[in-house]
């Protein structure tokens, strides 16, 4: 199996994200610790450079930390059932401990509930922590498209915002300022969306088990010249790979679609058998939530009231038979995995009537597997492997 | 005893629910949150009932179509309706926590006939925009309403409504406000708290006169003074099993009490449901899952104020507001010299021999 180039890329631009984040520190330039949905374009705009918690705690996850980490923020008092990102990221805080050497202390945090309830309690622990302001955006959960009014609530509190982190010591955010920034978001998430859509190639050339971790710099660095010229690379790289029919997975048996967040405690070994199985995963509706199309550089608060409120996981069950239908079909798959995550209500919550629908609609074989995306004690690879091989096996997959 | 109508409901909220559907001719408006504006189901000729979490071993059908890791009430409200056993014309549901937000589309896959309409407040509470979001979106609910029912919203029964409403929220905090005085049982203050959740609110406005007057005489409990903090509770009987302990609740922070009753609607404003959805919105002791900052030393003050010794959080488990919000209100209780612990309900409704324990010990320990 050819791997990725681009494997290597990501280390160093991971790396040297984390060096810029502390070079800016030090020559006086504000951090902003943000969700992964938050209008991360604002605070760039103003001058801010983001840091991303969530990122942050799937790195520890797949470097193994999680289980220790999560235990100082227990000790604490918070229960285990709580999201263990929360715990994995409040537990670094705690103690200090990290694979990225230290954390940058925020200067403001920016919050907004459009893929959790949980981010506003988990980022109000952590601005009570470290004595700073709390910036939250507040987009109205949907079960379609969000209405008009939805969108002028979110864009007064978008102008708010850009107010607010000018005030707080960054730059003024005009619109033109803005706009730019949001051209950026714009080209790396349609370098993105590309990168995606060519896993519908047979053999796929990529898969999401690639996506998951490719997807750092679209959470992180969006809205910077880094970003783009980083997909740009990747773009070409996996459009090479379909011209040479280079296939992800060794004789592509089964194809099949992913929702909900990676299991890291297991990442590497999940892809193992999904390679031994000959299957490829060849979209998920994770990271191709950073797909989102309709970015207007002219109009960028308006626009981005609209993004930021339209996103999966701030909608119902309907739109997610939807999107998961939509893939099936487009990625030609067989089959879907949902993976009931124990740290994401708002994600998992539901996924039995979703696999009904998907599979009334689509005529695809679904399974529901149980784990949790970061902490090891609630996931069990054995567990996992005896749901997924009969299910691989059904699609006629064997290793 | 003239309390018995009031205890009787709130051992049997089902059963009052079901008799009174029929009893009034009307469907039931099931409000599914605390905060659910019940005077809105009132105005559209629906009986609005909350109900409490079901008394019943497990959750069978709700199991069906829910994870295990969403909280005891959540999975209480499907069982119930999944079983088909009460006469529901309509569901409100309201944002809040992601399990809460995630049942309305769980409902439409599993029961895609039983009509369900979501009020979509803004989470974000100190804002003009929040404001004109909360009624912009009970304008939502109301034209939603109006299709699936095929009949307008009648003004001048919202206007009684809400009065009545009210007046059932004020008596209600009325009777938690005399909790320190200790002139009357908390169980039985829980136990009308209970009931107003599912009678009708002039019937249970006289049920309270008969129950509660004003001349009783003290009855004099000498237990061990605390606050309950948390949720809804399990039941009544948790409350009398919490007494028969030696625990006398003094001060209250429940979604069965005061977090829900303590919301007023203004009288001024001339459109009434602006008025409705500011109170949502403005309630004086919010749901955790909202911004209040100063909550914890707010509810740690009360407590204090109301002579309260220990305190018990009730969470339910998976719940991740009450999870969310323990530690804060643990430090901030301490703070003012009151030591707390959790008590971690799941399906039970009676107090667990683990949680008497527990709280035995933790009345023990007081000086």
């Amino acid at each position: 199996m050819i791997k990725l180039r681009a494997n290597k890329r990501l280390q160093s631009t991971i790396r040297n994200q984390v060096l810029w984040t502390r070079f800016g520190a030090r020559i006086g330039r504000p951090i902003a610790w943000v969700t992964s949905g938050s209008p991360v374009e604002i605070v760039l705009a103003a001058g801010f450079i983001p840091f991303y918690p969530e990122n942050h705690a799937a790195i520890c996850a797949a470097r193994g930390m999680s289980q220790d980490l999560a235990e100082q923020t227990e000790a604490e008092g918070y229960s285990r059932d709580l999201c263990s990102y929360f715990r994995v990221d409040v537990g670094s805080q705690i103690s200090g401990r990290t694979p990225l050497g230290h954390l940058v202390p925020p200067d403001v945090i920016l919050v907004s509930n459009n893929i959790c309830g949980t981010v506003q309690n988990w980022f109000r622990v952590t601005a009570e922590r470290f004595n700073v302001p709390l910036l939250f955006l507040d987009t109205p959960f949907n079960d379609a498209a969000p209405t008009e009014s939805d969108v002028a609530y979110v864009r007064e509190q978008l102008v708010h915002i850009a107010a607010e982190v000018t005030r707080l010591g960054g730059r003024r955010v005009t619109e033109d300022r803005l706009g730019k920034v949001v051209l950026r978001s714009r080209d790396a998430l349609e370098l993105w969306a590309e990168v995606l859509a060519m896993a519908a190639e047979r053999p796929a050339p990529f898969t999401s088990f690639d996506a998951f971790v490719h997807m750092a710099p679209i959470v992180s660095m969006r809205g910077t010249r880094r970003c783009i010229s980083y997909y740009r690379k990747l773009r070409d790289e996996v459009r090479e790979r379909a011209k040479a029919g280079i296939s992800s997975v060794p004789d592509e048996r089964a194809r099949v679609v992913w929702d909900n967040i990676a299991i890291w405690p297991v990442h590497k070994q999940l892809k193992k058998l999904f390679e031994q199985y000959h299957v490829s995963l060849v979209s998920d509706t994770y990271t191709s939530a950073w797909t989102v199309e309709h970015l207007e550089p002219e109009d960028p608060f308006t626009s981005l009231a609209k993004v930021y409120t339209d996103i999966i996981l701030n909608h119902g069950a309907e739109h997610r038979v939807k999107v998961i239908s939509s893939m099936v079909r487009k990625f030609d798959a067989a089959g879907f995995v949902l993976h009931s995550n124990r740290s994401c209500k708002r994600y998992s919550l539901g996924q039995f009537g979703v696999k009904t629908a998907v599979s009334t609609a689509t005529g695809a074989t679904g399974v529901v597997i149980e784990a949790d995306m970061a902490d090891p004690r609630s996931v069990s690879f054995e567990h996992l492997e005896q749901r997924l091989v009969p299910f691989f096996e059904t699609l006629g997959a064997t290793g | 005893m003239v309390s018995d109508r009031l205890d009787r409901v709130a051992d049997d909220p089902f059963g009052e629910a079901r008799s009174r559907a029929a009893s009034e001719g009307r469907a039931l408006g099931l409000g599914l949150s605390s905060y659910f504006p019940l005077e809105v189901f009132d105005a559209f000729g629906l009986a609005g009932v909350r109900l409490p979490p079901r008394a019943m071993d497990g959750y069978p059908m709700a199991d069906g179509v829910l994870q295990a890791f969403a909280c005891a009430t959540v999975r209480s409200m499907l069982e119930t309706l999944l079983r088909g056993d009460l006469p529901v014309g309509l569901v409100g549901s309201t944002s809040g926590c992601d399990a809460v937000t995630t049942v309305p589309g769980i409902l439409n896959a599993a029961m895609p006939s039983l009509p369900v309409v979501s009020l979509r407040l803004p989470i974000a509470v100190e804002s003009e925009a929040a404001d004109r979001h909360a009624t912009l979106a009970l304008l939502d609910l109301c034209r939603e309403t109006e299709a699936i029912l095929g009949r307008p919203l009648d003004l001048g029964t919202l206007e009684a409504a809400v009065v009545d409403r009210e007046a059932v929220r004020i008596r209600v905090c009325n009777l938690f406000g005399r909790l320190p005085v200790r002139d009357i049982p908390a169980s039985r203050v829980y136990a009308a708290a209970v009931a107003a959740q599912v009678m009708a609110p002039r019937e249970f406005l006289a049920a309270c006169d008969d129950a509660f007057p004003i001349d009783a005489a003290p009855s004099g409990m000498d237990g061990i003074p605390i606050l309950l903090s948390g949720e809804m509770i399990p039941s009544v009987q948790w409350i009398r099993d919490l007494e028969a302990m030696g625990a006398t609740i003094v001060c209250d922070d429940t979604n069965t009490g005061t977090r829900e009753a303590g919301r007023r609607v203004r009288r001024d404003p001339p459109n009434r449901l602006q008025a409705i959805a500011e109170s949502l919105v403005h309630r004086p002791v919010h749901s955790p899952e909202r911004f209040v900052s100063g909550r914890p030393r707010g509810v740690a003050a009360r407590a204090r104020e109301a002579g309260a010794k220990a305190a018990l959080l009730l969470h339910y488990k998976f719940c991740d507001p009450s999870a969310f919000e323990a530690p804060s209100l643990v430090s901030a209780l301490k703070d003012v010299g009151i030591p707390a612990i959790v008590l971690e309900v799941d399906r039970q409704i009676t107090l667990t021999g683990g949680d008497r324990t527990r709280v035995q010990t933790l009345l023990e320990a007081l000086p």
